[in-house]
């Protein structure tokens, strides 16, 4: 066999191809240095905390509203906290919650759509309309009563109960059990889709399991919209975490999270702008750096794409 | 001779048409009408017939894609169809399919090796060096350097991948490879190419074919053995060469005359049949040729001839003249 042309470029490792492909797309490197950045600097909070010597919730109401200093780089809030320590403080819940919420939502969402579109018929139209019926639910009063789920009820020690680690973990159920819809119904649409391509054909003919074709055939084929989903909601999830703080349901005070800081500062937005400003721009930095790292391990993840 | 490989018997399958309100049932494509094929050890059986005429489903059941409606399918006297467990999956693993278009019958996500290798995962053969050492002698089988396995399909040709295909195929070492039109998405340079590899193939490892196709040229080239389908039925059944040299039914003659061939010169008469295929969802009463056909006795609109003869069989009630 002579007749047979070899691609020229050398063959390169996945990982190696997917780095490369991802470093070629600056807006998605630029917010991956940020993420990492906002996530450094939230993991040494206490060390600020020291550096400074203050306390995140110390309260000194003689300098209510402080303008910036150096002893209090970012000023204070309304009763008299550090800002800058807060809102490190805050990043660790936030990022945390957003972060782990999107992530186990990723996770059901996928499961879900896959076994929905891979089978079809029956399960599908069971799977579809409990989608349905979850994305009617009145998203509000289904959250009060989910937070107010009394723990020491379904089995948890009390003083487990009362851990505020178990407040985050809690907010991450919720929010999971209420955000998995999207995913959830884009999988289920690429899964149809991809179901029918002849290479699943193919692995099926060789005798490959349900199991199997789902793993290896369509998952893969699928990871574009799930990413792409999955990032976009973390901005979602830091926003919904703020809602529930706001209604005293979310992260209690006063652990700080950029959700109630944003919303606690909001009589205050003419008086003190900064205490809504520097929340909300973190929130919104960080949404945006998500999408856009979605965006580029999209592109990354795509053998196909043209290396530009 | 000896007992076939694979035999199928009686094979039917309908697809429901839902249409309307709540699904209903609208009507059904008779995609495979009782068909009954043999295939032997080591030699190729070419399925060939126009568009919708059920060659492909036939392929498919075969390969256990579909399972068929009635009909058996014995392969090595025992009925694959119908089984579960160990005897259909070693059933799987002796056939082994090869599809029409390499372009969407190989998972962009995987690269070469993973391709070539998943017959062998899934069927357990070997651990992880065995396996390598197969994956790269089967790629340099069928023409593609081993040191490529590291790539993804989108870098190859369509030529090389329908090879890739080809390999994934011959990876678990089947004995009859059932190939769907593995030609027909491939430029006319490389389909002689992939041709070629397929007889040099079989000529080494003995391997049976089913081969679907609507290309004669390569039916001539190809086959041992022909079988003519039209609307789910299987209308004449012969020896290639018995075949080529004195069709019987009056469809297999026009399909012959209508085949372009070298030198070119003017089609001869009678060439083109009449009017079109007749849908499959409501098939014609009697032979299901006779609407086009130009020899249509009064018998052909009431009655299905049966398929009949012994080694050249063909179904007619008025077969054409043996020249």
């Amino acid at each position: 066999m002579t007749d047979i042309v070899r691609p020229t470029a050398p063959p390169d490792g996945m990982l190696i191809l997917f780095a490369r492909r991802f470093a070629d797309h600056r807006l998605a490197l630029a917010s991956l240095v940020v993420l990492l950045a906002l996530a450094l600097l939230a993991a040494a909070a206490p060390a600020a905390e020291w550096l400074l010597g203050v306390s995140a919730n110390s309260v000194n109401l003689t300098i209510r509203f402080a303008p910036p200093s150096l002893a209090h780089p970012f000023g204070t809030d309304e009763l008299g906290r550090d800002l800058l320590v807060r809102l490190l403080y805050g990043g660790r819940i936030s990022l945390a919650v957003g972060i782990a919420a999107a992530l186990a939502s990723a996770v059901i969402g996928t499961i879900i759509g896959l076994l929905a579109g891979y089978y079809g018929g029956k399960l599908d139209a069971l799977l579809m309309r409990l989608t349905d019926g979850v994305i009617a639910l009145p998203l509000l009063p289904l959250l009060i009563v989910l937070a107010a789920v009394d723990l020491t009820k379904i089995g948890l020690p009390a003083e487990l109960a009362r851990d505020p680690d178990v407040s985050l973990y809690r907010m991450v159920v919720i929010i999971a059990l209420v955000s998995w819809t999207t995913v959830a119904r884009l999988v289920r649409g690429a899964t149809l889709s991809v179901r029918e391509r002849e290479f699943v054909l193919a692995a099926a003919a060789c005798g490959a399991g349900p199991l199997r074709i789902m793993a290896v055939h369509i998952l893969p084929n699928v990871v574009s919209p799930i990413i792409v989903a999955t990032t976009l909601s973390v901005g979602n999830v830091i926003l919904l975490e703020s809602v529930l703080s706001f209604l005293g349901l979310g992260i209690q005070p006063p652990i700080a999270s950029w959700g109630n800081m944003l919303t606690g500062a909001q009589e205050l937005i003419w008086s003190a702008p900064q205490l809504v400003f520097w929340p909300g721009a973190l929130i919104f930095a960080t949404v945006i750096a998500f999408n856009f790292l979605g965006d580029g391990m999209q592109d990354a993840l795509d053998p196909r794409a043209i290396t530009r | 001779m000896t007992a076939p490989l694979l035999s199928a018997e009686g094979l039917f399958k309908h697809f429901p048409l839902r249409g309307g309100l709540f699904g209903r049932r609208a009507g059904k494509v008779h995609a495979l009408n009782g068909i009954d094929f043999a295939i032997w050890p080591g030699r190729t059986l070419a399925l060939v017939g126009e568009s919708g005429c059920g060659k492909t489903t036939a392929a498919r059941a075969v390969a256990g894609l579909i399972r068929p409606d009635a009909g058996r399918l014995l392969f090595r006297g025992k009925d694959v169809a119908t089984a579960s467990g160990n005897d259909r999956k070693s059933a799987r693993r002796a056939m082994q399919m090869v599809f029409q278009d390499p372009y969407g019958s190989l998972n962009p996500r995987l690269n070469v090796n993973a391709i070539v290798a998943e017959p062998l995962v899934i069927h357990g053969i070997g651990d992880g060096a065995a396996r390598r050492d197969r994956v790269a002698e089967v790629l340099a089988q069928v023409g593609i350097d081993p040191r490529d396995g590291e790539r993804y399909p989108h870098e190859f040709s369509g030529g090389q991948r329908q090879r890739i295909a080809i390999a994934r195929a011959l990876a678990p070492e089947p004995e009859l490879i059932i190939a769907d039109e593995p030609l027909s998405a491939l430029d006319v340079s490389i389909q002689s190419q992939v041709l070629n590899l397929l007889k040099d193939i079989q000529a080494a490892r003995g391997l049976a074919f089913l081969f679907i196709t609507h290309d004669l040229a390569v039916v001539d080239y190809f086959a041992d053995e022909v079988a003519v389908m039209y609307l789910g039925h299987i209308v004449e059944r012969a020896p290639r060469a018995a075949l080529f040299a004195a069709p019987r039914h009056p469809y297999t003659r026009t399909l012959l005359a209508a085949a372009p061939r070298p030198g070119g010169g003017k089609r001869r008469p009678g060439a083109v049949p009449a009017g079109e295929v007749p849908s499959p969802i409501d098939p014609p009463a009697g032979c299901p040729f006779h609407p086009r056909c130009p020899r249509a006795v009064s018998a052909c609109r009431e009655t299905m001839p049966i398929l009949s003869g012994g080694d050249h069989a063909f179904a007619c009630h008025n077969p054409e003249p043996v020249p």
